[in-house]
């Protein structure tokens, strides 16, 4: 009972309430009506003051009683009871102040303790909330990454699976013809035309096969230098004679440009020009260039379609020159030109401009990127400029041996100083 | 005689298929883009037309969008020929109203004829 009096919570009511204290002691001392508190439901009888109280008046009654009894003097008797009265009551009071205090304190040390307890858990839990809310940002960021990759990953795909319906398409169309053609001749039909459009039909089973096997090249070509970045494989003071591939390459399309009655020429100086790199891979991209310039610029030559359809002499100058550092290659055409808008993409894959796209085309549409791609690759740089029905100036820069840069590589890591 | 347009612009393949068709009775008239392929189709009313897909700067599928729009060219069967096999544009075709879609590498200039026959009739 006495625990249940020293714990007690408070309970206020908004009048003075019953702040517990042993109840009654903590209030007026007047007797209340009800026999048991409202607050705390103490009964008169449980509480400590009047309990006190009542002991010590039984004890002083007892005392008087038995004083009148023994002495037949009552006033004797009741200064005896009174101050035995005084004597327990201040004890008994005094004992239970005293638990009061000491349970005060204990509520108080308890009061203390569940506030530093509180604290504390205030503080673990904000420690973990922010050790949660950082992990949670680590996951979003995380998932961010993963959401990133997964993406490069769905567009690499779907470039992935856009370039190999194209190089299908690619390579279908040298293949109809040839497959065509040769079933023609299987039935017999090559038999019923005449001998000249025979030949032709002979001689485009050829060329489609020459262009077949260009198609595969390219596509491999592209592929791999899609894959990782194209770097000119060279060994220390392996070098040979730029000009000397020039004059091969342009030897070589002589007889095409024959035929279609196009002017082809170098202009270049007497000495020869070394660089370092590989030959083969040079020679495919200036030979590209090359080819590209004949087949967009007029023919008037009467065996073979033409692109360009208009009357002039078709003419493609290469020029090559060299200043401290670099040779300069040029191959102007005074072709149908390129809009000026398309000359960013150009030499994206699959890429060609609108006003070639018109004609027949017969390439892989990679051609461009892949000359790119060489000459990037030798620590070099391509550009164009152009203008319809006036033609179109592809400008190459390379770096000549012993330029003061030893180290391809390094070309590509900064191809501005190129 | 019948008349069939050939949509296409890789002289090889109008050389060889015109030989083929002239050779089977067919008179194979040739237009190399868009606008010309509309203009024959109005004149010459064909009997079937023969389109190649990708014509690079028009979308083949544009040219046959415009021959079903128009109410004198859209009786014409067309056939779609093409080395472009992708199953959207299949699908996508015969939806607008191809007769067929064809993959040139696909077949033979005898087969072409056999089918562009069954089609008409012949």
């Amino acid at each position: 009972m006495e625990k249940e009096q020293t714990i007690q919570t408070e309970k206020m009511s908004g009048d003075s309430g019953c702040v517990n204290k042993n109840c009654w002691l903590a209030r007026n001392l007047n007797y209340p009506p009800a026999k048991r508190c409202q607050y705390c439901e103490l009964k008169f009888s449980d509480c400590l003051f009047e309990r006190y109280l009542l002991i010590s008046l039984i004890l002083a009654s007892c005392l008087l009683l038995v004083g009148y009894l023994v002495e037949k003097n009552i006033s004797k008797s009741l200064i005896v009871s009174i101050f035995v009265l005084i004597i327990t009551y201040g004890y008994f009071f005094n004992k239970s102040t005293e638990k009061i205090i000491v349970s005060n304190f204990e509520e108080k040390k308890a009061k203390n303790a569940f506030k530093e307890l509180s604290m504390t858990l205030q503080q673990k839990v904000a420690k973990a909330t922010a050790e949660l809310q950082a992990g949670k940002s680590k996951v979003e960021k995380a998932y961010e990454v993963e959401k990133q990759a997964r993406e490069e990953l769905q567009k690499l795909n779907q470039a992935k699976s856009e370039f190999l319906n194209i190089a299908s398409h690619q390579l279908r169309t040298p293949i109809s013809v040839i497959k065509g053609i040769t079933s023609m001749m299987i039935e017999g039909d090559l038999e019923k035309i005449s001998p000249e459009k025979k030949q032709i039909f002979i001689r485009g089973i050829w060329e489609k096969s020459q262009k077949l096997e260009s198609i595969i090249n390219d596509i491999l070509n592209a592929a791999e230098m899609t894959n990782q970045e194209y770097t000119a494989k060279t060994k220390k003071d392996d070098h040979f004679d730029l000009l000397a591939l020039l004059k091969e390459i342009i030897e070589g399309f002589q007889p095409l440009v024959k035929e279609r009655e196009i002017d082809l020429s170098l202009e270049s100086p007497d000495e020869s020009i070394l660089i370092s790199g590989e030959k083969e891979y040079l020679r495919e991209a200036l030979s590209n260039l090359i080819d590209n310039a004949i087949k967009y610029t007029p023919s008037t030559g009467v065996n073979r379609e033409s692109r360009d359809k208009r009357s002039e002499r078709g003419k493609i100058i290469v020029t090559m020159k060299k200043d401290s550092k670099n040779v300069i290659i040029e191959i102007t055409d005074n072709g149908m030109g390129i809009p000026a808008n398309e000359i960013p993409g150009l030499f994206k894959k699959f890429s060609r401009a609108s006003n070639a796209r018109n004609m027949y085309t017969d390439g892989s549409g990679l051609g461009l990127f892949i000359v790119k791609e060489i000459i990037e690759g030798h620590g070099g740089r391509i550009s164009l400029t152009s203008e319809i029905d006036k033609g179109t100036t592809f400008h190459v820069k390379l770096p000549l041996r012993g330029s003061g840069e030893t180290d391809i590589k390094k070309y590509i890591i900064d191809k501005q100083q190129v | 005689m019948k008349k069939i347009l050939f949509v296409e612009d890789d002289p090889d393949q109008i050389l060889m298929y015109q030989a083929k068709f002239e050779m089977e009775g067919l008179l194979m008239m040739v237009a190399s883009n868009e606008r010309e392929a509309l203009k024959l189709a109005l004149a010459e009313e064909p009997d079937l037309i023969l389109l190649d897909l990708l014509l690079r700067k028009e979308n083949g599928l544009d040219v046959l969008e415009g021959l079903k729009k128009d109410e004198r060219l859209v009786k014409i069967p067309v056939i779609i020929f093409t080395n472009y096999d992708k199953k959207e544009l299949r699908e996508r075709s015969l939806a607008l109203g191809a007769a067929d879609f064809i993959i040139k590498a696909k077949v033979t200039p005898k087969e072409i004829v056999v089918r562009v026959k069954e089609i008409i009739g012949e």
